[in-house]
């Protein structure tokens, strides 16, 4: 079946890339399950946020953790935890934090009506009404969810009730969220 | 979701770290599921959501409370019910394939390589419907064909092609050559009374174009439909059927070609190729667009010219898994020792051997350890050349390095000597030594008849669900995974989708599953009747319990002086290690115990051999032999325990 | 969402491979900011990939046509070889092939007859066999280089990988990234929009107190902080460090974009080593493919002494060039066989042979113009030891000839038996390297087990 044979992939060359085989510690959920829990707990019903635009450059959602594709027997790639992951999660999600930020006096993105509202209350900050444990507690659920036990929503509230007091509410949600995703129960994984 | 539906009492910051462990054996045997606090009972909820609805967690729009009043198995069951455990489900069996991608979707549309693993939609679609999951295992079956691609590769396109649709192209594409046969067929309608031979000349140069022509068709298709359409022959058969007519027809000894003969060759190839192509339109994405697992729809393989059931390794495998002519399809066969039967092939005692045996590696050396399982459940594979393209009809098999050889050479690897009850040396190898141990077969389909009877697979799957729902490289005690194991096969023989379902079940109420912060090496849960001991590591306490303790149970009067089932502190005060007494009657270092276990693990002499005069399975001895190994590279680098 | 990604490479992308020409392409003398590298002594790795066994005879280990009209060993390019003499005296034969090398000969060294995994002729278990020294894989020798034991101050990163990856079973690339030309511009204008973590100290001093807070105890998660808190401790500088990372000129090929960009990663002290893997696939099992071995052994030098060009071109400072700093090592992760069994020797193709690898290596602290060992069957008169007819009856492959570790000279005897020992390995190759970077002697390559480590080749350090 020569046909076939010229048909065929020539020499292909050795496929995907390096696991991580020490899987001895927690990894990284990687960008499309952190994309997808996101969207689930924000998002409008059934919808995707696009939070890709948040990724400093394409294909840095390689250095997130993936599953490797095509090729090989699939991997685990790019979990564990390094400086240059860290800071490409730290420029991502700041850039998604910030976005949430600017929702309070313009749109950057189409959310849930239930987080579009906890949100609305909490662009009221500093005011007495946006410090209330009730909403703090909605907030952090809406981006944490219930990965976190119940000590990180405390020390989370304690910090920002105490430093970030008087500040501006754009100011406080960006820094709010952003402590929030980069917080190791929001990002990693098993 | 209102933080006042929560209502946890506020509390001060507690620390999260772990309390004290000290290193300790198997702990009390813990079955129920632990008393949780309402907060660590929503983290399971949501956790067990993502698990079983393909990453979807709970949302604004889940009713959380409702779920906090059910307990943890209604919980688990009514997330199992959700359409979403469908694409979770098929996430799960592309783990256990080893081809999990991040996602299946993309933007609500499944991905072209959800489609790619027909057993593990098969295996999906069964458990959904409450019927046979262990599909999953079954080598040959169904083709689904992925809705066909939207766009067009403009880099392959014709200049007279441009502005096309995809579709509209495929539709040109197939009745271009459709075209061809019926042009070659009113050309033998009209020499139906002359001596054939202009006829003849048409289909010379038909047979000279045949690969433009396949090239022709293949430019409206990407590489994993041309890897269907290629393995289903609807493009090759039907030139290949006209031109090997022509070949015997259109000979230079015979003065008149059988125009009737080749007019109906045209005719069956014209009909053919229109047929499959009107099959593989139907899943046209404009008319085929699954929402969910069950919605994917397989191919009526009647309308192909290969009859043979398909092949369950598809695109992605055919590539990840190739076979070159040096290989003896060594890495598939590793691909199913691996997958199916959580068989690493790690060697056991491998040791750069002195010598090395040329040709099949000889029983003499330490890669026998691998070779004796790998080489036999290659054969499995013998016919399948490049992508595993079905050469079993042709003389000559090509590789995937695009080598050939003669087929019946090729195969000969296989054949057993002469005076042996078996045509081939073929088939699941547990023991060189004791064969009815074995099972012995010779096509994919007894490999897959091996796979679903053997309890290694079950076992197997069920280590791989664990894996998935708590961590890969988490520890766990063999006795555990024997109860969960036996639980399942029981299951399994009335109902597998409910069996696996159980499963689910109960490493959803695991300790393990429970935890927040596994240590890795810590066994979490044992089996109900496990008793609380000081003992060896739990990795490898369950193996040692098994195979070993029963003539090693006691340093007095038991065989060698050595108590495997006792972990004690080592002369050094460093290390643990067994008790084990030299013939001074003196505790041996640790060193000298692992070092000799290991020798006796990996000897091929049956008086050393262990353990003596039984099997044990080789992923027990594989895994018993790596922490040995790793127990000494840890002693040797003089890290304390 | 992420979009899956596409499924690579295609056939036809395939097809398309070893279409890119050589020849010297100009580096664009970029500007650089003076290395911010705090090391008054730098020193980098850079390992140059030829993936799927490379068959050295197309190289610096070639025979003389008489063995191929004698039909022992094929021969596509149909030239006699000429001599390449080291500045030791060691011997070679070339091929007309590495022409465009000879203008580096005094910047590397050939390492001819280097024994890869004795027991193992597959390309995993020979590339596992490169990086970790064992062939089902472990610690990669890579990330050792980068290691604090050094005496260095190790780099953010343990290397970068601009190129398509390779496929190895390594535990601990965590600290090797990928990061190609193409993602840099973006990223770069990215990151400098965006305030580096620290900046709000407040803010990363509760995230480092978060992360701290669950370190220390033994699970999984807890060691997965850990991580997380050094990542955050060094992250900063990478963002800074990438944020000031130039995009390299899109008018440059392929290989110098991909040269610039490590040439600032070094510079900007973002990475130890880089792994580049040349596009070409050197397994040629098929008459065909091995037919097509000029050409694919003309593009790939071509490339290669692109890259030693720009090594050599690209300033690392006001007073070195990237070639002066930088150790460079070419491998493969295997030989070829001279030919197939049973196929006439125009016809043929070749597999796989882990007795008789070569090895180029030279740059910073590397003796250069050495010629060190050799392999056997020289020509077609040649006999062979016992020990190699154990090994390969059939007399397929070459085997490295015995090596006197002392004098760095092949030896003249024909062992009856093989013993790893009397043999050039790739374990002698690594531990020189680490000798080189001051690893420490707990990481070298033992030949087995039971053995010492592989012998270093101090003769092959300046």
């Amino acid at each position: 079946m020569k046909p076939l044979a010229v048909a065929l992939l020539a020499g292909v060359a050795l496929c995907a890339a390096v696991a991580d085989g020490a899987a001895q510690t927690s990894r990284f959920k990687g960008w499309a399950a952190i994309s997808k829990e996101l969207s689930t707990r924000i998002a409008p019903k059934g919808e995707m946020l696009d939070l890709d635009r948040f990724l400093p450059a394409a294909d840095m959602e390689d250095l997130l953790g993936r599953w490797s594709t095509f090729g090989s027997e699939h991997a685990f790639q790019n979990g564990l935890p390094n400086a240059i992951s860290i800071a490409i999660w730290h420029a991502t999600l700041s850039n998604f934090a910030t976005s949430v930020g600017a929702s309070c006096s313009a749109p950057q993105l189409e959310f849930h009506a239930k987080f579009a509202q906890t949100l609305k209350d909490l662009c009221s900050w500093p005011a007495a009404g946006a410090k209330a444990d009730a909403l703090l507690m909605d907030y952090w659920l809406a981006i944490m969810g219930y990965n976190a036990p119940e000590p990180e929503y405390v020390a989370w509230r304690d910090h920002f009730l105490a430093s970030y007091k008087d500040r501006p509410a754009a100011e406080t949600i960006t820094a709010m969220t952003l402590a929030i995703t980069m917080n190791p129960y929001f990002l990693l994984h098993k | 979701m209102a933080a006042s539906q929560l209502r946890p009492p506020l509390q001060t910051p507690q620390s999260t770290s772990a309390p004290e462990r000290p290193h300790r054996a198997s702990e009390v045997v813990r079955v129920s599921s632990p008393a949780q606090s309402p907060w660590e009972k929503r983290w399971w909820i949501d956790k067990t959501a993502k698990l079983l609805r393909a990453g979807e967690g709970i949302g604004p729009d889940d009713d959380i409370e409702a779920l906090l009043k059910m307990s943890e198995e209604e919980i688990a069951r009514h997330f199992m019910n959700d359409p979403r455990f469908g694409d979770a489900l098929l996430d799960f069996n592309m783990y256990f394939m080893g081809f999990k991608a991040d996602d299946i979707k993309t933007d609500g549309a499944y991905n072209s390589h959800a489609f790619d693993f027909p057993n593990t939609i098969s295996a999906a679609q069964a458990l959904l419907s409450n019927g046979d999951y262990f599909k999953l295992f079954d080598l040959e079956g169904p083709l689904f064909l992925a809705p066909l691609r939207r766009e067009t590769d403009p880099e392959n396109m014709l200049p007279g092609d441009a502005g096309l649709t995809a579709a509209q192209l495929r539709r040109k594409v197939v009745n271009e050559l459709k075209v061809v046969f019926a042009n070659l067929g009113a050309s033998a309608a009209a020499q139906m009374s002359s001596n054939g031979q202009d006829l003849c000349r048409q289909l010379a140069d038909f047979g000279a174009r045949k690969d433009a022509l396949t090239e022709q068709v293949h430019r409206a298709f990407d590489d994993a439909e041309i890897f269907v359409l290629t393995r289903a022959q609807v493009v090759s058969w039907p030139l290949d059927s006209v031109a090997r007519a022509a070949r015997e027809e259109c000979v230079k000894y015979k003065p008149k070609a059988d125009v009737k003969r080749l007019a109906a060759a045209i005719q069956a190839a014209s009909e053919q190729f229109s047929t499959s192509f009107e099959e593989i339109l139907r899943f046209e994405p404009e008319a085929y667009e699954p929402e969910s697992v069950l919605d994917f729809k397989a191919v009526d393989l009647s309308t192909f010219p290969i009859k043979d059931k398909w092949l369950a390794f598809g695109y992605e495998q055919a590539v990840a898994l190739q076979n070159s002519s040096t290989n003896f399809n060594r890495k598939r066969s590793a691909y199913v020792l691996k997958r199916f039967f959580c068989d690493d092939l790690t060697p056991v005692g491998f040791e750069d051997p002195q010598e090395h045996v040329a040709g099949a590696h000889g029983s003499d050396t330490s890669c026998f350890a691998c070779h004796y399982k790998l080489d036999p459940m290659a054969g499995f594979f013998r016919g399948l050349g490049a992508q595993f393209y079905d050469y079993s009809r042709e003389r000559t098999i090509i590789f995937d390095d695009l080598a050939d050889d003669s087929r019946s050479r090729y195969e000969a690897t296989w054949r057993t000597r002469k005076g042996s009850s078996r045509k081939w040396n073929i088939g699941y190898v547990r023991s060189p030594r004791w064969e009815n141990q074995n099972s012995y077969g010779e096509t994919l389909g007894d490999l897959s008849k091996i796979i679903r009877e053997a309890p290694e697979p079950k076992r197997c799957l069920v280590k791989r669900l664990f894996e998935y729902m708590t961590a890969e490289n988490q520890t766990i005690d063999g006795g555990y995974l024997d109860h969960l194991t036996e639980a399942f096969a029981k299951e399994a023989a009335v109902s597998s989708s409910q069996a696996m379902k159980n499963a689910i079940v109960r490493i959803a109420k695991s300790q393990t599953y429970h935890e927040r912060n596994a240590e890795p090496q810590r066994c979490y849960d044992h089996a109900p009747d496990a008793t609380a001991a000081k003992g060896p590591p739990c990795r490898v306490a369950y193996i040692l319990q098994k195979n070993c303790a029963q003539c090693h149970g006691t340093i007095y009067g038991g065989d060698a002086s050595l108590d495997l089932g006792a972990w004690i502190t080592a002369p050094d005060g460093k290390n643990r290690t067994f008790p084990h007494l030299d013939d001074d009657m003196q505790q041996r270092p640790a060193q000298d115990t692992i070092t000799r276990m290991m020798e006796r693990l990996v000897s091929t002499d049956p008086k050393r051999r262990m353990p003596k005069n039984k099997i044990m399975s080789s992923q027990e001895r594989q895994e018993l032999y790596l922490w040995a190994q790793q127990e000494l590279s840890r002693i040797g680098k003089g890290d304390v325990q | 969402m992420s979009r899956p990604k596409p499924m690579h490479p295609s056939r036809r992308e395939v097809l398309r491979f070893g279409g890119l020409g050589a020849g010297t392409l100009l580096f664009a003398r970029s500007s650089f900011a003076s290395s911010i590298s705090a090391d008054a002594d730098p020193h980098f790795f850079l390992l140059v990939v030829l993936n799927g066994g490379a068959d050295s005879s197309y190289m610096f280990d070639a025979r003389p046509l008489s063995m191929t009209r004698a039909g022992k060993i094929q021969n596509y390019l149909g030239k006699e070889p000429d001599p390449w003499i080291g500045k030791n005296g060691g011997k070679a034969l070339s091929t007309s092939l590495i022409k465009p090398l000879a203008a580096f000969r005094d910047r590397f060294s050939v390492l001819n007859g280097v024994c890869m995994a004795p027991s193992f002729d597959g390309h995993l278990q020979n590339m596992n066999f490169l990086f970790a020294g064992k062939p089902f894989g472990g610690d990669s020798f890579v990330p050792h280089l980068n290691s604090s034991e050094t005496g260095r101050k190790p780099e953010s990163l343990d290397a970068i990988v601009p190129t398509d990856p390779l496929f190895i079973n390594v535990d601990n690339h965590s600290g090797v990234v990928p990061l190609r030309p193409a993602s840099v511009k973006a990223l770069s204008a990215t990151l400098r929009n965006v305030e580096p973590p620290g900046s709000d100290h407040g803010l990363v001093d509760f995230m480092r107190r978060r992360l701290a807070a669950h370190t220390g105890d033994a699970g999984r998660f807890s060691a997965g902080s850990s991580l997380m808190l050094a990542g955050l401790d060094g992250a900063a500088q990478v963002h800074r460090q990438l944020a000031s990372l130039t995009a390299p000129s899109e008018n440059l090929g392929p290989e110098q974009q991909q040269l610039a960009l490590i040439a600032e990663c070094f510079r900007l002290s973002i990475s130890r080593s880089a792994i580049y893997v040349l596009p070409e696939s050197f397994d040629v099992h098929a008459p065909d493919q091995a037919k097509a071995q000029p050409k694919l052994f003309s593009d790939a030098i071509g490339r290669i002494a692109t890259l030693f060009k720009g090594l050599n071109d690209t300033p690392f400072d006001a007073k070195r060039s990237l070639f002066e700093v930088t150790t460079v090592m070419v491998a493969s992760e295997l030989g070829r066989t001279m030919r197939g069994v049973d196929l006439p020797i125009d016809q043929t193709g070749t597999n796989h042979n882990q007795f008789s690898n070569s090895i180029l290596i030279g740059g910073k602290g590397i003796r250069a113009g050495l010629v060190i060992g050799a392999s056997d069957l020289a020509d077609e008169k040649a006999t062979v030891s016992k020990a190699h007819l154990a090994l390969d009856g059939v007399l397929e492959k070459t085997m490295g000839l015995p090596f006197d570790f002392s004098t760095l000279k092949s030896r003249p005897d024909q062992p009856d038996a093989f013993d790893i020992k009397d043999y050039l390995t790739i374990g002698s190759v690594v531990n020189t390297v680490y000798a080189l970077f001051d690893v420490p002697k707990s990481n070298y390559r033992s030949l087995r087990r039971d053995l010492p480590a592989a012998p270093v080749l101090h003769g092959l350090l300046v």
